[in-house]
């Protein structure tokens, strides 16, 4: 990023611009594929103020903390340098989530945003499940004509479920990707020297037209539930080619040549994932509560719990593997702490937290399945960050409920209250 | 830990079996909440009932013994009929004569035809009412016996006491079923008097999560209070780690003995009257807080320490304390102390 270009913007006004300009001339060079500079990415972060009550954080103190400073230059819109360089522009768009606009490198901006979220309970990902994403694939087939393309990468690492003798899995806390972000991992070029070991992983892409993947996409799912594990999704933009590629991790990378349409499809996902966030809370939250509209002190209970169906059964190895990587080793994918208290060959209850936000979160885990209850005040984030790992390291399949609703049918009642406008 | 014929006794297993049966929950999956499904809610739990002064002083004209108020363990509610239901967990019968008795008089009249003034209700918003206790299946025949007595004996001094009828708690091979009778069967609109709601797999431990994790004042084996405190220790230990891990540096953190018991029982701890347990509780809560007090101080002298007219303070300095007292406490498990055992009264008990 030219310091000198970044340092004259002074409105969203002038940032838009030229974030556009940016935009139009990278699409060129990706049409010519002649990529010369990053693109431009977003990243979505949901944020809570750890010592107040409110959800509003005070961003420049926030970023001031872990060494970023933070210029005001529009309402709710900020220049972020790190040693006097520039990263970006942060822009509060919902109450509870800001949004980083960069063109760093990948490299360097993920593991700027990576290191950020891992060293505070003050910030995480906005986390887009599986089931998330199955809900957004459907928006995206009825906004889109169906000639256009869509891209879908899919992503499930069987990380407990390896055959012969359990050998810890690098426990990275992280879905970051490679540098080139539509490169799919590659064979390591030291394999030769690996020892073979063998647990199902399917990551791979899908591009085809959207007619197409409409037809063909639910059907395979039935078949092949790895398909369900839906990691990044693109939204074809309807400025012209191209799209926005957004990851499981709220990173939204746009492949457009309009930088108006990448800000107003962050805006869009934003507003259902803060819905989602809300409904979640609101339904979940474990408390009792003494009601006014209740003569006396009574007090009721409330809350709903989460409950996850597998729908390939975990065997007594694999459970056993999972319970013991979760909960023995600090970093752990799940980032998950607690001690579990064993009740049966395939079942613990385990009265723990959630390692990154350090919310309690008290769980029933079993070979067929998980129970979650929340209690009141544990962030809606817990719940979506739990239902993504559980699909990308577990099953794919797996069906998920907040007390009788499906999780499917509340994001899509999430989806129905945004409408797909210009949310400036 | 009690084998399943043994924990369908246990009061708390009955109450949390209870909550569970009223959670909303998929169809399908784990357990099959019968009261949810019939559209009741919990209403209240643990509340203070007394019958109105008028009841209440024909009942002691009557010389019968009784307490002047009770406490059933739950009250379900269904809006649609202004049906409310108050459930007394019981690990065993009792006889007439025992204090239980006194209890259950008590119960029987307050869930009579003047329940809406103890709730503090219009007539109109109560309409159909029963009281019920929840036992295990065995104990039914006994404790039928002793409720028609108590029933009957209230009625005699022309005191109307409500409609009873029992729960009744089957374990089966690996599932667990609901026992009812006439009038239960038609409220919960159920097509047999047994209604099996959990299967759960062999050698495997069928408590759900506790959602009341500890009651001081139910009558519980050494096992199962010793397993019912390792629960409560645990989440007063996920509180203390929690907000050690959610502090900003430089901090100082204050627990309160009352607060840490409301997070742990989801806000319960407030309800009780009974002094005795109340300081039972604060003592064991103590007797965890020492021992992490015990185990932050051997690393870090003086983190955190008891100030007796503030609380429990834990001191995070900067960010390499907060991380070094975060791993020292999440590396502690409750499990380690011998839960069995009740802390000596202190000098201030």
């Amino acid at each position: 990023m030219n310091i000198q270009d970044v340092r004259q913007i002074d409105s969203r006004h002038d940032m838009i611009r030229f974030f556009d300009g940016y935009s139009f001339e990278r699409k060129e060079e990706l049409d010519e594929r002649q990529s010369k500079k990053p693109l431009v990415k977003s990243y979505l972060l949901e944020t809570r103020d750890c010592n107040q009550s409110a959800d509003l954080m005070d961003l420049p103190a926030f970023f001031s903390r872990h060494g970023v400073e933070i210029t005001p230059i529009d309402t709710g819109l900020y220049r972020a340098d790190q040693d006097n360089e520039p990263i970006g522009f942060i822009e509060a768009i919902r109450p509870r989530i800001v949004v980083l606009y960069s063109v760093m490198g990948v490299q360097s901006i993920d593991k700027f945003v990576h290191g950020l979220v891992l060293s505070t309970p003050e910030i995480d990902h906005v986390w887009l499940s599986g089931s998330t994403f199955n809900v957004l694939w459907k928006i995206v087939a009825k906004l889109c004509q169906p000639h256009r393309y869509v891209r879908i990468v899919f992503t499930h690492d069987s990380v407990y479920d390896i055959d012969g003798s359990p050998v810890p899995p690098q426990e990275s806390e992280d879905h970051t990707v490679p540098e080139d972000e539509e490169a799919l991992e590659e064979e390591s070029t030291n394999d030769d020297l690996q020892p073979v070991r063998e647990r199902r992983a399917a990551r791979f892409q899908l591009v085809d037209r959207i007619r197409v993947v409409n037809e063909k996409l639910g059907l395979l799912q039935q078949t092949y539930s790895p398909l369900y594990a839906i990691s990044q999704l693109r939204f074809p933009s309807p400025a012209g080619k191209g799209g926005h590629d957004f990851y499981d991790t709220g990173k939204v990378t746009n492949r457009s040549e309009s930088f108006r349409d990448h800000r107003n499809h962050v805006l869009f996902v934003t507003r259902i994932y803060e819905e989602m966030l809300g409904r979640t809370e609101k339904q979940m939250w474990y408390g009792v509560q003494t009601s006014v509209a209740m003569p006396g002190e009574f007090r009721r209970l409330v809350g709903a719990p989460l409950v996850a169906e597998f729908k390939e059964h975990l065997s007594a190895p694999v459970f056993d593997y999972w319970v013991e990587s979760t909960f023995q080793r600090q970093r752990n994918r799940f980032r998950l702490w607690g001690h579990p208290i064993r009740l049966g060959p395939t079942k613990v209850h385990v009265y723990g937290l959630d390692r990154h936000l350090w919310q309690p979160l008290f769980l029933e885990l079993t070979a067929k399945g998980c129970v979650a209850i929340v209690p009141k005040g544990t962030c809606g984030n817990t719940v979506h960050r739990l239902v993504t790992n559980i699909q990308r390291y577990l099953d794919p399949g797996a069906t998920f409920f907040l007390g009788d609703e499906p999780y499917a049918q509340m994001v899509e009642k999430s989806s129905r209250e945004v409408s797909y406008v210009d949310t400036e | 830990m009690s084998t399943p014929s043994e924990l369908i006794r246990d009061p708390l297993f009955q109450l949390n079996t209870l909550l569970w049966l009223t959670q909303s929950l998929p169809t399908g999956i784990c357990w099959k909440p019968l009261f949810r499904r019939a559209d009741f809610q919990v209403y209240a739990i643990a509340p203070m009932l007394a019958p109105p002064p008028d009841v209440l002083l024909a009942v002691k004209e009557s010389q019968l013994a009784f307490q002047e108020r009770c406490r059933p363990d739950i009250v379900l509610y269904r809006a649609r009929d202004s049906c409310f239901v108050l459930v007394e967990c019981k690990g065993g019968s009792f006889g007439t004569a025992s204090t239980a008795a006194e209890q259950a008089r008590t119960f029987l009249i307050v869930s009579g035809s003047r329940l809406h003034e103890s709730l503090g209700l219009p007539e109109s918003d109560v309409g159909k009412c029963l009281a019920s206790y929840l036992v295990a299946e065995d104990d039914m025949p006994r404790m039928k016996k002793t409720l028609t007595e108590l029933f009957d004996e209230i009625k005699t001094w022309r005191i109307a006491p409500g409609e009873v009828e029992l729960l009744g708690l089957r374990l089966g091979p690996n599932s667990l079923s609901l026992v009812v009778g006439h009038t239960l069967k038609s409220l919960l609109g159920l097509d047999t008097s047994v209604e099996k709601f959990l299967d759960f797999d062999p050698g495997t431990d069928p408590r759900p999560l506790y959602i009341v994790p500890y009651d001081p004042d139910c009558n519980q084996s050494q096992e199962e209070r010793a397993f019912c405190k390792r629960v409560l220790f645990e989440r007063i230990h996920t509180a203390v780690l929690g907000a050690a891990g959610r502090a900003i540096p430089p901090r100082e953190i204050i627990f309160k003995t009352e607060d840490l018991l409301n997070d742990a029982m989801m806000g319960m701890y407030d309800l009780w009257e009974n002094q005795e347990s109340i300081k039972h509780m604060r003592r064991i809560t103590r007797q965890l807080l020492l021992k992490l007090t015990q185990i932050v101080c051997n690393e870090i002298r003086g983190a955190f320490v008891h100030d007796g007219d503030v609380g429990w303070k834990l001191r995070l300095a900067n960010q390499e304390e907060q991380k070094a007292v975060c791993n020292i406490l999440a590396k502690f498990s409750c499990e380690t102390m011998d839960l069995k055992v009740d802390p000596e009264r202190g000098l201030f008990d």
